[in-house]
């Protein structure tokens, strides 16, 4: 009885150690350079054009930081490197790297940091966001890609300040170089700069406030001001961006929004829907609407399905039934 | 005999128990650090060092930040209270911060690690049982209840394993 005793004790005793058993090595800090990146591949069947399968993109990622206040990011993208049509059943090669992503950050003080290089402008969420696997839908709202440029070459201020219960985030910029390469569909744009301020609550809102003429030189300057939000409600997300761009004399340049929600329907599927309106003197005015299904595979992979809808012609930007997955690695 | 067997499982039963209350949690950086700013540090720096939004600490020294696995129950009561939410709502977030080079907290599997991890990284800063905070490392702020605080409360219920 006694040796049966002291066993139970000894092996409740080892069940009691177990934890520390499991404990796992402080992870070490290597040379402070990280590679990763993320690819897309689709299928579009536009109603009014044919059928593609398509490698939308191969983005490499590479980043280092060390322990100092200096840190390097670069993003090289191979654009459209397959497209099979099916009416034809020809291969297209498209493909063009396109340097997304260069800069350098320097950490100047608790509160600020300078970039310096090719960087996102600061302009939404889905601007900033853009990568296929961290947004919901194959499709990009027409608001977020046609009234500013994705990127930007020049100079960047930015910092975030703690507020009571969440953050206030600034950053300032200017273009200081422009635009040295460019896809032959791409609204090219000069004299960039502006602000961006997010103020991280609940409703994670945002405002951009932009400044930018096209390249045509007979286009007017702009002033560009935007609003965005995020908002989650249990097993709703909710998100939105507006944006309204006039003249210096007060004349309409375009503008648009769009609402979109993702609702949580179990097992990781993710029902989507979206409103938008965009109207621009280059492209005239369009709506759109969008109904989908999402399924996270991993947190690092998705599968969409959507069925685009509305109205107005705008190039690269087809209606009909998309489908895609999407990996970050 | 066996009325002592039952009696000596009924209170390791309890101390188990006991054990699973939520506790004190400290916020921690190693004790010799030269971080003399973090001395005053506020829940709203702590919400934007875990979020990875203040990635310095003054004077230029890089934060590295650490994080217990997803399912400890101490990275639970952090996540919530620091931040918000738990660390499966926090996918989107981190996948966003990826693509933009910075990558989430360091994850070890337990306190101890943590502990070792604050003591030898410079600019490190994680989180453990109140209870088990000793000499290597320094706390800075106290969680009990849902409230984050400077000054150590005054019950930590504390329980001594065998």
């Amino acid at each position: 009885m006694k040796k049966r005793f002291i066993l139970s004790v000894t092996s409740l005793l080892l069940l009691c150690k177990l934890a520390v058993a499991e404990e796992a090595q402080p992870p070490t800090l290597d040379s402070g350079l990280s590679i990763g990146g993320y690819s897309s591949l689709s299928i579009k069947a536009p109603r009014d054009s044919a059928t593609e399968l398509a490698l939308d993109n191969l983005s490499l990622i590479a980043h280092w930081e060390g322990e100092s206040r200096l840190k390097f990011f670069s993003e090289l993208e191979l654009e459209h490197p397959f497209i099979w049509n099916k009416d034809d059943h020809s291969t297209k090669k498209e493909a063009n790297f396109d340097l997304e992503r260069l800069y350098l950050d320097y950490n100047l003080s608790e509160k600020l940091n300078l970039r310096a290089g090719r960087f996102l402008t600061p302009a939404g969420n889905w601007n900033l966001l853009h990568a296929a696997p961290l947004v919901w839908t194959s499709t990009r709202p027409l608001v977020t890609s046609r009234l500013f440029p994705s990127s930007t070459n020049g100079l960047m201020l930015y910092g975030s300040v703690p507020m009571q219960n969440s953050a206030f985030e600034y950053t300032f910029f200017a273009e200081t170089l422009k635009d040295q390469v460019h896809d032959d569909d791409e609204i090219r744009f000069r004299d960039v700069g502006g602000a961006r301020f997010t103020f991280n609550n609940q409703m994670n809102l945002g405002l951009t406030l932009l400044t930018l003429r096209e390249i045509d030189p007979h286009s007017p300057s702009y002033r560009l001001v935007g609003l965005d939000f995020l908002h989650k409600f249990n097993d709703l997300e909710l998100s939105g961006e507006a944006y309204y761009r006039f003249t210096d004399s007060g004349q309409n340049g375009g503008g648009g929004a769009y609402l979109q929600s993702a609702y949580l329907l179990g097992n990781e599927w993710y029902a989507l829907t979206r409103l938008e309106t965009f109207q621009s003197p280059r492209d005239g005015s369009a709506e759109r609407w969008l109904i989908g299904a999402t399924k996270r595979l991993t947190p690092k992979q998705l599968l969409k399905m959507e069925f685009v809808g509305g109205t107005g012609g705008i190039p690269d930007e087809p209606r009909g039934f998309i489908t895609s997955y999407s990996v970050l690695f | 005999m066996r009325r002592f067997c039952l009696l000596f499982c009924w209170l390791l039963c309890s101390a188990t128990s006991m054990a699973d209350e939520p506790h004190t949690i400290a916020v921690i950086t190693a004790s010799d650090a030269a971080l003399s700013a973090s001395k005053s540090m506020t829940a709203e720096e702590l919400n934007l060092i875990f979020w990875r939004k203040k990635l310095y600490w003054q004077g230029g020294v890089p934060i590295h930040p650490v994080n217990l696995q997803a399912e400890h129950p101490i990275r639970l009561t952090f996540s919530k209270t620091v931040l918000g939410n738990s660390p499966t709502e926090q996918t989107n977030y981190w996948n966003g911060l990826y693509f933009h080079g910075i990558s989430p907290p360091y994850s070890v599997q337990s306190e101890e690690a943590v502990l070792r991890y604050v003591a030898n990284t410079k600019g490190a800063i994680g989180y453990v049982d109140a209870c088990k905070v000793d000499d290597r490392v320094k706390a800075l702020l106290w969680i009990s209840n849902t409230k984050i605080s400077a000054t150590a409360p005054e019950k930590m219920n504390c329980v001594t394993t065998p």
